[in-house]
């Protein structure tokens, strides 16, 4: 019998906490809006994309044909680091994994259940900015996430595609139907 | 339409439910076997989930306030390869080969990791993969796999070592001499060349075996036509085939290549094959004859030789000349069929029908060895002889089959070796005869003899408890290898993934010892790796094979296509003079007792593969069970041997010892043949296969040095009961019309024939797809019920195994299964199978209960669960009238370290309390479109390729757009033939099925009312 008793109690006292610690704001939470973690090297977006207006996709190159934009491997940032800002202890700490075969342990900012699929080339494909999910990355010191992800925030778009996409992409190319459709049905993520 | 059919056909699914017995009727009513209510743990004061229920309550309050999300870390390459795009896979070709059985085949890899295999469709050997062949790949991330070498004490003790003591004290044993090698049968010519340095560097000599080998049939090709080869069966030329006692569609030498090529002469036309089927048992090619006739093993040569006497002397006919020996052989086989008890006029018909399709009819005989084989095979290849078959249907000459290697009798062989004190060092490689013949049989005692025994194998197997050095072998998936499958047809093992542990393959570690003690040839000496071995191997070959050309580029094709082809077309086929004297060594011993014979089941095989879970949770194509070998008995000898019912466990009494197994009474099997699967009872093959089923070794019989699997029996019943875990019995349809079948000339009057019409009319509008509208159909005709697609589905969206107490329970989890029915009577049934999994209806009646709307139409026509929104109510399954949703009871995807590498990343692994169902590979849907959206193109036809109709060997399944009219599934859907399961409720499924057409006079009937 102690083990209802204890779940009683255990649900009391849960729900003092919650409701003390959450009210207000309810529609918020989960979604990690701003969540801004400390990286291990503070590469600086604001300097590569804003400054140098270095274009996303030559780093993050899968984003216009993979499910994952994936963050660069390392040979990457060495194709200019190499002869870039070598004196920087950050870039040396680069090199000096990158030498050894080891990697960097980014910490993932744009978090997303499990059960959620999402694939990064048919936004690119269709003429949806990077800018228009993630934010103004280049005027970013520290990457945050700029949108909360829920899933009306997907759906707002899906049901007003014209919404998303970037016009002077729509000029430049003729869209077939393949480009032009936002699946709304529950498959389309959710498998 | 026949009215007298439709009103008298009745099929069954199960003993108990035509004979009306009240667990069928208690199987209709239930989905699941069990209550949710009774768990394990409902013996403590709370029940379980009145716990969870408070549980889940508080935790959803307190998630409220926990904002944060677990940190998770994206770690790159720090030098991405080439070739590796995160997200997207990689396929390489590569073989499959079990003993000699081998396929080409196409391994999927996803960063790196192997995830799933399918046939390579330009492999002449390729096409599907059996049910073995598609799960073999799981051995890789087997938790029991070896890790590192062993040093054991010949006892069974074992402690972890490493390479360089390993390969110190082998290097040392080799060199005193007396060195005997055991290998499973070697297909690889590299392997071949290098077992010859190896006895080069340190003498002695080799043996091959495998447990099943066709060496019979070899030695009759050896007697017949001089070739010690296994013929190369053209079934797709045959427009008759009669089949004694091989189940060639099952687990007969190449089954999946065979069951295309019968599947591609199987279409419902003037020019469709018909299949008979002499044999004891109920076997998957059986269940698929046009006819069949129930006879004892031992009377299979004198069939044979009866047909040929019926065609060659009864009527003088003959496409070869037969001596006045053979004639005298031949009469004594005059009266077959009336000692067999089948009827003179059916026999005498179909050897009619065998002379009228000469030069295009087929004769294949033989299950696995038995003492009278040879001379059956020798009879086969005189019948044919008879027929002109030979060179037309039947490769002898020009690229017959050699990749069985093993010979029945090594075994014998090396224990006359041992005794005679001759060896000093044994050298044991994957065969593994101390499980096949048992721990007190005489190669054990011999091989325990044997001073040094070291083991090169996969895990610490029975044979491996003598070992005093256990290698630890690399998976097929780690390591090079070639395979020469027909004669101067070569297939490429190529390795998808790093080895995972310290494992090495058999040539790894013959070059590696051969480099220790300084011994052999160059060639094996100098080069860096195995690899570089396999290359220089294939480099000499390339001129011989006619590959010109840079030995870069020859390779590099090779790579791409998976094999080389040196023969030209494998249409041809050649044979040469047949020598008569042969004939007089075919024996024939008709024998009145109760026959045993062994069988293999498709799913395990010679037991090799036994701890991959889901080959042991595959349901046996024809019985249904799974996780046990059983006594196939008839119902009316169960009578006689006073069996009560299926599970009650029988003592089989043979050649002076006996096994204790469950009995299982199968429809149709002969009243004097009881059968018994082998490749059960494993003892040291992993925590899966310990334990399961009963390991028939003890009763093999052996004859002159081989071993037999055919031979008389006595069967005892005792009070034991093990229930049996056949799931065939669940998820019943209520006898609706599920299933059409139709005669050929009924079909060929009218495709529709038998297909019940019925007007439908709805309320409601109806759906409108805009884009695509996406749908299967299943050629009943074509498929064979061999079960690949089950296993495909299963590696493709990680479903898994839920183990024998479970399938008991109503909670197997496979998201297709194939439905088995019989028509006729318990006795003498016909078989029909039914590939059954979610119909995607239009008007789906799961959509209109589930309260959280977790299961939706898509505007594609995709019936879809979003697992995150089900709260597993189960309302849908209740409601599903075809019984394809399947709830996950637990955290199955919990699995051992490393199998969880093993899953498909593109789909979800669904957790405990959703409810789960084919989803038409839907994220295979969802990656073509992204394809085509990277090409800037329009999807088109066979774009989309499901799991199931990529693995299945007779190309019964076709899937995709019907909007498109284009598109082969467009014709088929409408075609006159098609028809869905229950149409008269209006669910109007996006799966269609096609009728089954029997090449016969008459459909089976049953005495009972239908419909």
């Amino acid at each position: 019998m102690n083990l209802r008793i204890m779940s009683w109690v255990s649900l009391f006292v849960l729900f003092l906490i919650g409701t003390s610690s959450s009210f207000g704001g309810l529609e918020r939470i989960g979604y990690n809006q701003g969540y801004q973690p400390e990286q291990p090297i503070p590469f600086d977006h604001s300097l590569h994309a804003g400054r140098y207006q270095i274009p996303c996709l030559n780093c993050h190159v899968q984003a216009d044909k993979n499910r994952y934009a994936t963050v660069p491997s390392l040979n990457i940032c060495l194709n200019c680091h190499r002869n870039v800002a070598i004196d920087k202890p950050s870039i040396q700490k680069l090199t000096k994994a990158y030498e050894k075969g080891y990697s960097v342990p980014w910490l993932k900012v744009h978090l997303l259940p499990d059960f959620v699929m999402f694939n990064h080339q048919p936004h690119v494909k269709a003429g949806v900015k990077c800018q228009t999910c993630h934010g103004p990355v280049e005027e970013m010191r520290e990457v945050y996430q700029f949108s909360d992800l829920s899933m009306g925030w997907c759906l707002d778009c899906h049901r007003n595609p014209e919404k998303a996409r970037d016009l002077d992409w729509e000029k430049k190319k003729e869209l077939t139907e393949v480009h032009r459709k936002a699946p709304e049905s529950c498959g389309t993520c959710h498998y | 339409m026949d009215k007298t059919v439709m009103e008298t056909q009745k099929f069954w699914r199960s003993l108990e439910e035509w004979k009306d017995q009240p667990e069928a009727q208690e199987w209709v009513g239930k989905e699941f076997m069990s209550t949710p209510m009774a768990e394990d743990s409902a013996d403590e004061d709370v029940a379980r989930r009145d716990f969870l229920k408070l549980m889940g309550a508080s935790l959803a309050l307190t998630s409220m306030s926990c904002v944060r999300k677990p940190v998770s870390k994206i770690v790159p390459y720090a030098n991405r390869p080439e070739e590796i795009e995160p997200g997207k896979p990689n396929y390489y070709t590569s073989s499959y080969a079990e003993g000699g059985e081998s396929y080409g085949a196409i391994v999927k890899t996803r960063e790196g990791r192997p995830i799933y295999v399918k046939g390579n469709p330009d492999h002449p050997f390729g096409g599907g993969l059996t049910p073995r062949a598609q799960a073999h790949l799981m051995n890789l991330y087997d938790p029991d796999r070896l890790q590192s070498p062993q040093k054991g004490d010949g006892k069974g003790g074992f402690q972890n070592s490493n390479w360089d003591e390993l390969d110190d004290a082998v290097v040392a044993a080799l060199n005193g001499g007396g060195v005997r090698l055991l290998t499973s049968g070697l297909a690889s010519p590299s392997l071949k060349s290098a077992v010859s340095d190896f006895h080069q560097a340190f003498g002695g000599k080799s043996y091959e075996w495998d447990l099943v080998n066709y060496d019979n049939l070899k030695l009759a090709t050896q007697t017949c036509f001089g070739k010690s080869v296994i013929p190369r069966y053209q079934f797709q030329k045959a427009r008759m085939i009669v089949s004694v006692g091989a189940d060639f569609l099952g687990t007969w030498i190449q089954p999946a290549t065979y069951s295309r090529q019968f599947a591609e002469g199987r279409k419902p036309n003037e020019s469709m094959n018909k299949l008979v089927v002499f044999e004891g048992l109920l076997s998957l090619t059986g269940a698929n004859a046009d006819s069949r006739i129930k006879v004892r093993p031992s009377e299979y040569t004198s069939i044979v030789l009866g047909l040929a006497h019926e065609i060659a002397v009864k009527s003088g006919r003959s496409s070869f000349n037969l001596n006045s020996n053979t004639k005298n052989t031949l009469s004594k086989y005059s009266d077959v069929a009336a000692k067999v008890g089948m009827d003179p006029a059916l026999f005498s018909q179909i050897a009619e029908d065998l002379w009228k399709n000469r030069r295009q009819s087929l004769v294949v005989a033989g299950g696995l060895d038995s003492s009278t084989g040879t001379g059956l095979q020798i009879a086969v290849h005189l019948l044919n002889e008879i027929l002109g078959n030979n060179g037309k249907t039947v490769d002898i000459s020009h690229s017959p089959i050699v990749s069985f290697q093993g010979e029945s009798d090594s075994i014998q062989k090396l224990i006359n070796d041992i005794n005679a004190g001759s060896v000093k060092t044994l050298v044991i490689h994957r065969a593994n005869p101390v499980y096949a013949f048992g721990k007190n049989s005489e190669i054990a005692k011999a091989i325990e003899s044997v001073p040094n025994v070291i083991y090169i194998g996969d895990r610490l197997n029975e044979t491996a408890q003598f070992a005093n050095w256990v290698a630890p072998l690399s998976h097929e998936a780690e390591s090079w290898g070639d395979i020469e499958i027909s004669e101067g047809v070569f297939s490429i093992q190529q390795p998808t993934i790093r080895p995972l542990y310290k494992t090495r393959s058999l040539g790894s570690s013959i070059m590696n010892w051969t480099y220790v003690a300084e011994k052999g040839p160059g060639r094996i000496l100098n080069p860096d790796n195995w690899y570089e071995y396999v290359r220089a191997r294939w480099k000499e070959k390339q001129g011989r094979w006619g590959q010109s050309g840079s030995f870069e580029g020859f390779w590099n094709r090779v790579l791409q296509t998976g094999f080389v082809n040196s023969k030209g077309s494998l249409d041809r086929a050649g044979s040469s003079q047949f020598r008569t004297s042969a004939v007089s060594q075919i024996r024939s011993e008709v024998s009145d007792g109760l026959e045993l014979e062994l069988y293999q089941k498709s799913g395990i095989g010679s037991g090799e593969y036994a701890n991959i879970a889901w080959l042991q949770e595959l349901p046996d194509p024809v019985t249904k069970v799974t996780w046990d070998n059983y006594l196939l008995v008839s119902e009316k000898r169960a009578e006689e041997l006073g069996i009560e019912k299926s599970g009650q466990i029988v003592k089989v009494e043979a050649n002076g010892n006996d096994v204790e197994v469950a009995a299982l009474i199968l429809p149709g099997v002969h009243d004097d043949v009881v059968g018994l699967a082998i490749g059960y009872g494993r003892t040291h093959a992993g925590r899966i296969a310990n334990e399961v089923g009963v390991n028939v070794a003890p009763i093999i019989a052996w004859e002159g040095g081989k071993p037999s699997f055919t031979f008389q029996t006595n069967v005892k019943p005792t009070s034991g009961f093990n229930e049996l875990a056949n799931p065939q019995g669940h998820h019943t349809m209520m006898g609706r019309q599920l299933v059409v079948e139709a005669t050929l000339e009924q079909y060929l009057n009218d495709p529709s024939a038998n297909i019940h019409k019925h007007t439908l009319f709805s309320l409601w509008p109806k759906y409108e797809y805009k884009g695509h509208r996406w749908a299967m159909t299943i050629d009943l005709n074509k498929c064979t019920g061999c079960s690949a697609c089950v296993v495909a589905c299963q590696s493709e969206n990680n479903i898994p195994a839920v183990g024998k107490k479970y399938v008991i329970e109503g909670r197997e989890m496979h998201w297709i299964r194939v439905d088995r029915y019989f028509s006729g009577d318990a006795n003498d049934p016909d078989v029909l199978f039914q590939p059954m999994t979610c119909q995607h209806c239009e008007n789906a009646s799961c959509e209109t209960v589930c309260p959280v709307a977790a299961t939706v139409h898509s505007d594609e026509g995709l019936n879809e669960m979003a697992y995150n929104r089900c709260v597993g109510t189960r309302y849908c399954v209740n409601n599903c009238p075809y019984k394809v949703r399947r709830f996950n009871w637990f955290n199955y995807s919990k699995v051992a370290k490393p199998l969880d590498k093993a899953f498909n990343p593109d789909l979800t692994v669904r957790s405990r309390g959703v409810m789960e169902k084919c989803t038409f590979c839907t994220q295979r849907i969802k990656y073509a479109k992204h394809e085509a959206v990277r090409e800037d193109r329009a999807l088109k036809d066979g774009d989309v390729v499901t799991a199931c109709q990529e693995a299945c060997p007779s190309q019964a399944i076709v899937f995709g757009d019907r909007n498109n009219p284009e598109t082969q599934i467009a014709k088929q859907f409408s075609a006159k033939d098609s028809f869905a399961v229950i149409e008269e409720y209006n669910n109007v499924p996006q799966v269609r099925y096609h009728t089954k057409v029997r090449n016969k006079e008459s459909l089976k009937t049953s005495s009972k009312g239908g419909h």
